[in-house]
């Protein structure tokens, strides 16, 4: 039922346009007003395109953002450096080569219901985690969890964790929202209670649910422990944040022009370079593994190294970029976003190049066929890519066309969210496309090692698996990047990844909205934002 | 008349059961499996580490999804019998539960856009014919095929765009009053009511060219009661049919109404249930249909012979 109403929602961005120029600014950070500071009070409604799911963040999964400023962790990252900042930890120790993390905790943290936030509770809740990995969910926090022994409480405010292995990325995991802590209480109630509403130490509070409708925070007015990557480390300067659900985009934008929310999740399918100068724009790319398409390495064609690397060199992502992307998102320039930590520029190797491809089937056996599509052995270069949302069908679309002129086919398939989970799951594709959000190189685990989710089937470069699997034991950070940059150049060079166009959130506000911010994943939050009065 | 009665009442119980059994079937076919569904929604299936078979063993078995086929049919016939339809897949809450609060958000605009559908459809019909200027009874006949031709997400962003951004006469999201409930209302009236207008309409100017019609002037009967009481009693009929289906058809048309205009409800619940292969709510909502659909096709059926009594005569 995703109706795509092309005319009106030309029609709204149109009255959005007026100079054709976009106002606002790059990157997180649009343009300072001349104002004194942030003015304290109001409330900031915010139209989102779906509901939020779980209200439980250690439950729910990866696409939501607007229950992360519930619950704090023990520790964050800065999104402009990627660093590791203090949290509700104030210090931590590494032990045992990375088996063994040892934190300090502040003293002063309380949970929303009072309850105190300590070495227990820190305990109670990974404990909790674990168990419910067991009844099916938490499945994203127990993939941070794995190799998990065991809490051990050192003393009320020093925790160590440890594992049965090193586990290099756990410091960045603890970063991640679904490891963030929930009140004691709350880790003893079921999965459905669980599901209606958490109680954090974050600077908002649930205040209201309207299941499929709207979600009220209030902000927490005793609250000082937000970490120094946050630009408010104290309590939000609003009092309340709505997330309203609009999930037509056209109606989402009509909201905004017409003053009934302060602010909105952009529909990507609108081109921002269209909104006028009235309207902030905030955008944060993820910093995780761009959009991407994962050969299917055990797909009889894409088995094979030069296949790949032809589709690899085919694709004219430049093209790309200027007939389909706005000014907020950037063609890839590796496997990895620009502002994933350790990310290396590979834009050599990805530029497009028609007599690579040549070569590079040509040498492989593959000769171009009567209907102008190569093939070798009686098998045509005919490769399938099912997808489900219309979103990115342009950009499909347009592969397809730059592939043919290369004299490769590609077949799009649009299914339903239900086909296409079967078709991964079994194996019935050539490409998968998406992108995954984690600012670490454990994100290469995630598809391209077959213990995870491995969309790319990949285990046929056996020594770029080990590579990946090594970086994840390795604590010493300067050796660790070497290996990020490796098992980036590995991944492009063996066509394990064909990465297309980074991934982008984008909130578009009132001009008397100030200072949304985002985390280093890319969700917004707005514990210092504010509003004109 | 009761072996009428009953008759009807029997057709209306097998029409629920064949949906049921229908749904089941067809989602049962479904390629896919409901539990790495509900483990990708929560985020457990794709982007993270493999779930343990344990976990999905647990889940299976939780769910029924381990039993055969014909085993979990009954099994959920049987719950569904004594009103329990499980727990929701994606939400993990009782059905029972989100059906209560989502379906009165849909009923209101159901039975909002059933009054305007039918003011507007009966309203077009009489003026059509018995407007004596041939411009403006052209104009009003072929008033009904444009608009039913036209797709109730347009008609919806249309309306958004004059009564709620521009004149802001009425908000533009949400379910919050009366107000909030007139365009949504009017999204999904309108094409019903150019289908009412359509039958209504030409179903007059038919009966009105009947010899019975040359009868009732002859009699001296004024010309409001030739129409009103002769002609429309008659095409009322058809016009009737057609009121009973689209009644059936009020699910499908609230999934785009409110999502056009961000409203809860039965139509969003069901547009979320079958992306996420929710069977057990799929199911429910489909009864949901079903019921409402033959409940309305049965009261048409009990009006019937009120209007025209050679129908349950005939169907001794």
């Amino acid at each position: 039922m995703k109706k795509r109403p092309v005319l009106i929602g030309a029609l709204l961005t149109a009255a959005l346009a007026l100079s054709g120029c976009a106002g606002g600014a790059a990157a997180g950070e649009a343009e300072k007003p001349a104002t004194s500071g942030p003015v304290v009070g109001g409330n900031l409604t915010v139209g989102v395109v779906a509901w939020i799911g779980p209200l439980d963040r250690q439950q729910s999964s990866s696409r939501t953002f607007t229950n992360i400023q519930v619950t704090d962790s023990l520790v964050d990252q800065d999104p402009d450096t990627g660093k590791i900042v203090p949290w509700l930890a104030s210090s931590w120790e590494i032990e045992n080569d990375g088996a063994r993390y040892v934190f300090k905790l502040r003293d002063d943290v309380t949970f929303s219901n009072g309850e105190k936030f300590d070495a227990e509770a820190v305990k109670l809740n990974f404990d909790s985690i674990i168990e419910l990995g067991k009844q099916g969910t938490a499945g994203q926090a127990n993939a941070y969890l794995r190799g998990y022994t065991g809490t051990e409480v050192i003393d009320p405010y020093t925790v160590a964790i440890s594992f049965d292995a090193p586990k290099a990325g756990f410091l960045q995991a603890a970063s991640e929202a679904p490891l963030g802590f929930v009140s004691p209480s709350t880790t003893k109630q079921t999965i459905e209670e669980r599901a209606n509403g958490v109680i954090g130490t974050g600077p908002f509070v649930i205040k209201d649910v309207v299941k499929d409708e709207r979600l009220v925070l209030s902000a927490r007015k005793d609250y000082e422990w937000g970490s120094t990557a946050r630009k408010n480390a104290s309590a939000p300067h609003i009092d309340t944040l709505t997330y309203l659900v609009i999930p037509e985009s056209s109606a989402r934008i009509g909201a905004l022009t017409s003053g009934s929310v302060d602010a909105i999740q952009w529909p990507s399918s609108n081109n921002i370079d269209e909104v006028d100068s009235e309207y902030s724009v905030y955008s944060r790319p993820s910093a995780g593994i761009v959009y991407s398409l994962y050969p299917n390495t055990a797909d009889p064609i894409l088995s094979q190294e030069a296949p790949r690397r032809a589709v690899q060199r085919a694709i004219n992502r430049q093209e790309i970029k200027s007939v389909l992307l706005d000014k907020t998102i950037q063609p890839a320039t590796s496997v990895v976003s620009a502002v994933f930590p350790t990310y290396t520029d590979l834009s050599d190797k990805l530029s497009y190049n028609p007599d690579e491809v040549k070569k590079i089937l040509t040498a492989d056996g593959w000769a171009i066929g009567s209907d102008g599509i190569w093939a070798k052995n009686g098998q045509r270069l005919a490769l399938s890519l099912p997808f489900e949302s219309s979103e990115n069908k342009a950009l499909f679309e347009l592969i397809q066309q730059q592939l043919k002129a290369n004299g490769i086919e590609l077949d799009l398939r649009q299914v339903t969210g239900a086909e296409l989970q079967a078709s991964l799951k079994s194996g019935d594709y050539a490409f998968a496309f998406g992108n995954f959000t984690r600012p670490d190189p454990d994100a290469f685990l995630v598809n391209f090692v077959p213990e995870y989710s491995n969309l790319a089937r990949a285990d046929v470069t056996p020594e770029l698996t080990q590579l990946i699997k090594d970086q994840s034991v390795n604590v010493d950070a300067a050796s660790r990047a070497k290996q990020s940059a490796d098992i980036q150049a590995g991944l492009i060079d063996h066509a394990i990844s064909i990465p297309l166009h980074e991934a982008v959130s984008v909130i578009v506000t009132d001009k008397k909205v100030h200072d949304v911010a985002f985390t280093a994943q890319w969700w917004a939050i707005f514990g210092a934002a504010w509003i004109d009065q | 008349m009761t072996p009428y009665i009953l008759r009807r009442i029997g057709y209306a119980l097998f029409v629920v059961w064949a949906a049921y059994t229908v749904t089941f079937v067809l989602l049962y076919l479904l390629p896919s499996d409901p539990v790495e569904l509900m483990l990708t929604t929560t985020g457990a299936g794709e982007s993270s580490l493999k779930v343990s078979d344990e976990a999905r063993a647990a889940l299976t078995a939780k769910y029924g999804f381990d039993q055969p086929f014909i085993i979990q049919y009954l099994m959920l016939l049987g719950r569904a019998l004594t009103g329990n339809f499980g727990d929701s897949l994606q939400h993990k809450t009782p059905i029972t539960e989100l059906i209560v609060s989502t379906a009165p958000q849909t009923l209101q605009l159901a039975g909002l856009a059933l009054l305007f559908s039918l003011i507007i459809g009966v309203g077009i019909a009489l003026l059509a014919n018995f407007s004596r200027s041939n411009p403006v009874r052209s104009i009003l006949f072929s008033l009904p095929p444009v608009a039913a031709s036209l797709p109730a997400f347009w008609i919806g962003l249309l309306l958004l765009q004059f009564f709620s951004y521009q004149l802001k006469w009425f908000p533009a999201l949400g379910n919050n009053g009366f107000p909030a409930l007139v365009l949504p209302a009017l999204t999904l009236a309108i094409p019903a009511a150019a289908t009412y207008a359509q039958i209504l309409g030409r179903g007059m100017a038919k009966e009105l060219h009947a010899p019975y019609i040359d009868i009732v002037r002859a009699k001296g009967a004024s010309r409001a009661r030739v129409q009103l009481v002769h002609a429309f009693r008659n095409a009322m009929l058809p016009a009737l049919t057609i009121l009973g289906i689209t009644i059936g058809g009020i699910l499908a048309g609230a999934v785009v109404t409110e999502t056009v205009f961000s409203r809860r409800g039965l139509g969003r619940l069901l547009q979320g249930a079958v992306d996420a292969q929710d069977i057990p709510l799929v199911q429910t909502l489909v009864i949901l249909s079903a019921v409402a659909f033959a409940v309305a096709n049965l009261a048409v059926d009990l009006i019937y012979p009120l209007l025209d009594p050679r129908i349950a005569r005939a169907g001794r």
